[in-house]
């Protein structure tokens, strides 16, 4: 049963706090939750927000065995594995397998993340990049087409794709059978960060909740 | 505890309230030192305390005589101090001892003293305030009350410091001051405090870091190495643990444990493998899996030790540090199996598959597919651990005929 009307705020720099305080009294508020979702989502916060190690070290270390067998629990550790290490695969994965509001304590990380991940492949990646797979391996497009519709849903993504890469600076070109292809070398001197007005917006973060939630589970 | 009788428990008493006496009148440093140890357990030290426990009415020996009357108060706190410790009343115990080297006792005279004669009492101070805190705070605990001991300790220790900062003599006291500072603020994790003693300590003018005696210099590098540590700035650790392992005591076996600790995955960072049994000789043996996954390229092993060892990593906050040692034993993994395509067949072995690369890591019992292997080798050469590119359509990595796998050379991986 949910709680109506209630909001998660506009996600901004200083959100830890107010996350927490959010969270704290949607528990109060006697929301069935449980206190390892809570030690999920602060993990995701520390992660997401503190540049200090030794939060990070602290919180890990407070986890009980017990706790750590939780499965929102799992998967916040899981995350913090991929932005520590930089995995996007998993990441991007690790969003769509999400429990409860974690992809939404991730959102915050998700343009951060795809950023550097197309850093990191215009570097390594010669001589082109299907934009299909980018998309697929950066969250824009599911991996299985499994349900109807999904199609649909695949080339929406693959736009959206194309126009974020397009908006941070990408080279892209069609190949000779017509697929959007990246080329990583000129891509690698002309990528950049725009300011957060230009940027494609992957939806703010409120939408994304209030989208959770009218999920049909 | 033998029996003690009143009149012997008086003259106890009278004998530590005249030796204290004297020692300030012929500012007799290590003399004075020895009376306030209230934690050392040292014969004297029991006795007094016993014949505290005994007499009960020590102010009133204090107040008989005006050769005491300089130090009444302190005095008379320092004796609340040694009673209450003697009984097992932590916080008592602390709280008396604080009052004592406080503002309106110790800390003022010592103050007014030009020269650094009670130097060696006032160490004796900082590190009994900070010990017999955090004891009282253990009590405090285990009534289910707030332990705040320690950090009242730490505000103390901040006006000793203030006390020292000066162009006098005493500045030399300055550095041991400091490092019990950072004791106190590692035990109670707010070490974002650190940042201001350091600052003073570096860019005051008034110390000149030489000066200061060797024993101090080994342990400001420790925690200031091990502050690096956590902000992953290597280099600075490397150098800072480093200092503190060449002028350490080489017969102190546990300090040079303590500093290795640290030290050796600072080095495992920049790409520097310790020697063949320096982890056994000093019971660092948690990390013999890590530096065995590094050589062999056996990310298992690497992930294996990580999690055996898991709480002591945490708590010593290195986990973090030894889990980015992954990239490199990804690195090791690839490069022996371009030496082994190297000995089959030289002029393909430029060209690794990527099949190649799952198939190992599976063999390794790491469950890793395509396109997670590909993000891993991407990411690779990105870093500079790979020269070379990866050519996505064949799924082929393409390695640079010279120098294909950088070695680290003393500088840590690109961030």
């Amino acid at each position: 049963m949910m709680k109506a009307p209630w909001e998660l705020e506009v996600l901004s720099s200083s959100i830890t706090a107010e996350c927490q305080s959010q969270l704290k009294s949607l528990y109060a508020e006697g929301i069935k939750g449980c206190h390892m979702e809570f030690s999920a989502y602060n993990l995701l916060c520390v992660i997401l927000h503190s540049n200090n190690n030794r939060d990070l070290l602290s919180s890990m270390s407070r986890l009980s065995d017990e706790t750590k067998k939780d499965e929102a629990v799992k998967h916040a550790l899981a995350v913090r594995s991929a932005v520590t290490s930089g995995n996007y695969v998993m990441f991007f994965r690790l969003y769509k397998t999400a429990p409860n509001l974690n992809t939404c304590l991730m959102d915050l990380y998700f343009e951060k993340m795809r950023y550097e991940a197309v850093k990191c492949i215009s570097r390594s990646y010669r001589p082109v990049v299907p934009v299909a797979f980018i998309a697929q391996v950066l969250g824009f497009t599911s991996v299985l087409a499994t349900t109807e519709g999904s199609e649909e849903k695949d080339s929406d993504g693959l736009v959206e794709c194309e126009e974020w890469l397009r908006a941070h600076g990408a080279c892209l070109s069609p190949d000779n059978i017509g697929e959007m292809q990246l080329d990583t070398k000129a891509s690698s001197s002309s990528l950049f960060m725009p300011e957060p007005e230009d940027a494609v917006a992957h939806g703010d973060a409120s939408l994304a909740v209030h989208d959770f939630l009218t999920r049909p589970s | 505890m033998a029996y003690l009788s009143m009149g012997e428990a008086h003259r106890r008493i009278t004998e530590y309230l005249n030796r204290f006496s004297d020692a300030v009148s012929f500012q007799d440093g290590p003399s004075l030192k020895h009376l306030l140890s209230v934690s050392s357990n040292s014969p004297n030290l029991l006795s007094l305390a016993d014949s505290l426990n005994v007499f009960q009415d020590a102010n009133r020996l204090i107040k008989q005589s005006d050769r005491y009357s300089q130090f009444g108060e302190m005095l008379a706190s320092l004796l609340r101090s040694f009673q209450n410790y003697r009984i097992g009343h932590l916080v008592d115990a602390y709280n008396a001892f604080e009052k004592s080297a406080n503002y309106s006792a110790f800390l003022q005279e010592f103050r007014n003293w030009e020269s650094a004669w009670a130097m060696e009492a006032m160490y004796v101070i900082a590190y009994e305030i900070r010990v017999l805190a955090e004891r009282a705070d253990r009590e405090l605990a285990s009534f289910g009350k707030t332990p705040e001991k320690l950090k009242g300790a730490g505000s103390f220790l901040m006006k000793v410091f203030g006390a020292l900062a000066g162009k006098g003599p005493k500045r030399v006291g300055a550095l041991y001051v400091t490092c019990q500072l950072f004791k106190v603020y590692f035990k109670l994790g707010t070490v974002h405090l650190c940042r201001s003693v350091i600052r003073s300590i570096e860019t005051a003018r008034i110390f000149d870091f030489e000066e200061f005696p060797v024993r101090d210099k080994v342990t400001y590098m420790y925690y200031t190495g091990r502050l690096e540590v956590f902000n992953e700035n290597f280099p600075a650790a490397d150098q800072k643990l480093t200092y503190a392992l060449m002028h350490c005591n080489h017969r102190s076996e546990a300090n040079i444990r303590m500093i290795l600790k640290y030290l050796i995955p600072v080095k495992l960072s920049i790409g520097v493998l310790p020697k063949s049994g320096l982890l056994e000789k000093y019971n660092l043996v948690e990390y013999n899996n890590v530096v065995q996954a590094l050589k062999s390229g056996d990310l298992r092993l690497l992930r294996h030790a990580l999690q055996v060892h898991e709480d002591r990593f945490l708590r010593s906050g290195v986990y973090l540090v030894l889990e980015k040692l992954e990239l490199q034993v990804y690195q090791r993994l690839v490069k022996k199996i371009y030496i082994i395509q190297k000995q089959r067949d030289p002029s393909k072995a430029h060209q690794v598959k990527l099949e190649v690369i799952v198939k190992a890591l599976k063999w390794l019992e790491m469950d890793m597919d395509v396109d997670e292997v590909e993000c891993i080798v991407a990411i690779l050469i990105y870093k500079n651990l790979v020269k070379g590119y990866f050519a996505h359509k064949s799924k082929v990595v393409v390695l640079s005929k010279q120098d294909p796998f950088p070695e680290l050379n003393g500088k840590p991986v690109d961030s």
